[in-house]
């Protein structure tokens, strides 16, 4: 009883990391043009990779390298702070999920939590068929891969061949329209999302960086309850 | 050193930011709270599905990625599956650059 849990275990945790790898070229071309940016602005392959493996937020690194050269130290904690709020509204999402884990495995997954890792794993959550090894699983290969390419770019610096023309950053809003989709089951699902849309597109237009990701993240899901609340009303 | 302190300041405003809620909410929540909560992953999806690239400097290029994109949605409807949305929107991207040269 106790090996087939683990079996078990060990089978969600292995589909986990294997969900990852649709998206690893995405992951791994971003990586190298960060390791590439970062060695630019005068980081050494060592700062390089601690960045990536200490804040592990690929936007938030890019963001920060922008401003790294002529921005204060305070400045550039901030930027990184302003580019992963969004993190504010999806970890709040996934804590009821995480209730009764142990403050070690949510500390785990606080700080390995990503936009690609989120997007895999919540939609097990809200069918109920969530799991945390599944999520730790999910988690590694992210992380795994955005290590080793930071790594790699950082190592070959300039010497890589230029990979942007391909377009591999696509990857992420394919994968994130293959999850999206199954998930919108019913009308308000469908509301949530075309206002979510909307705002999105919106605020992307109007906000500079990733401050349309809150918005529509923000706008959309109190939409989303309102209307779930007026539906019940006799 | 400047260096270091930087990069330990951004690891740790990242890091309160996504265990914050974590931590906060490790009770039983409101049912009006829980409801909202549940929305917020459908919303974000979306958000997602918008690539930063699509939008330039506040105008809206309706290119190669806008037709993939299309081609990506009747996929996933069809399929309800990542990787053939994936396979098809990416050669649907570079067939479609292909084509207009």
């Amino acid at each position: 009883m106790r090996s087939q849990n683990c079996a078990q275990r060990i089978e969600y945790f292995r589909s986990g990391l294997c969900a990852t790898l649709p998206l690893a070229p995405g992951v791994i071309a971003f990586g190298l043009v960060y390791a590439l940016g970062a060695r630019q602005m005068g980081l050494s392959p060592v700062e390089t990779l601690l960045m990536s493996l200490s804040v592990f937020a690929g936007a938030a690194q890019f963001s920060a390298l922008q401003v790294w050269t002529t921005a204060s130290a305070g400045v550039i904690i901030l930027v990184t702070l302003i580019v992963n709020l969004r993190y504010l509204l999806m970890s709040a999402s996934m804590a009821p999920y995480l209730q009764n884990r142990h403050w070690f495995d949510k500390a785990l997954a606080a700080f390995t939590l990503s936009d690609e890792s989120y997007a895999l794993t919540m939609p097990r959550y809200t069918s109920g068929q969530g799991e945390f090894v599944y999520l730790t699983g999910a988690n590694l290969g992210l992380y795994l891969q955005w290590a080793a390419a930071s790594l790699v770019g950082a190592l070959l610096g300039t010497s890589l061949p230029d990979l942007s023309v391909y377009r591999l950053d696509l990857i992420f809003p394919f994968a994130f329209l293959g999850l999206l989709v199954p998930q919108i089951q019913n009308r308000i699902t469908l509301f949530v999302a075309v206002v979510a849309g909307a705002l999105a597109f919106g605020g992307a237009m109007l906000i500079p960086g990733k401050g349309y990701i809150l918005l529509a993240g923000l706008g959309a899901s109190l939409g989303g309850v309102l209307l779930e609340r007026m539906w019940k009303q006799p | 050193m400047e260096t270091a302190l930087t990069i330990s300041g951004m690891a740790l405003v990242t890091f309160l930011i996504r265990f914050g809620m974590i931590a906060l909410l490790s009770r039983e929540l409101p049912p009006l709270l829980a409801r909202w909560l549940h929305y917020i992953p459908i919303a974000i999806f979306t958000a997602l599905v918008i690539p930063g690239r699509l939008i330039s400097n506040g105008t809206f290029e309706s290119g190669p990625e806008l037709w993939a994109g299309l081609a990506g949605l009747l996929v996933a409807w069809r399929s309800r599956q990542v990787l053939p949305v994936i396979l098809a929107g990416m050669f649907a991207y570079w067939l479609l650059c292909a084509v207009h040269g």
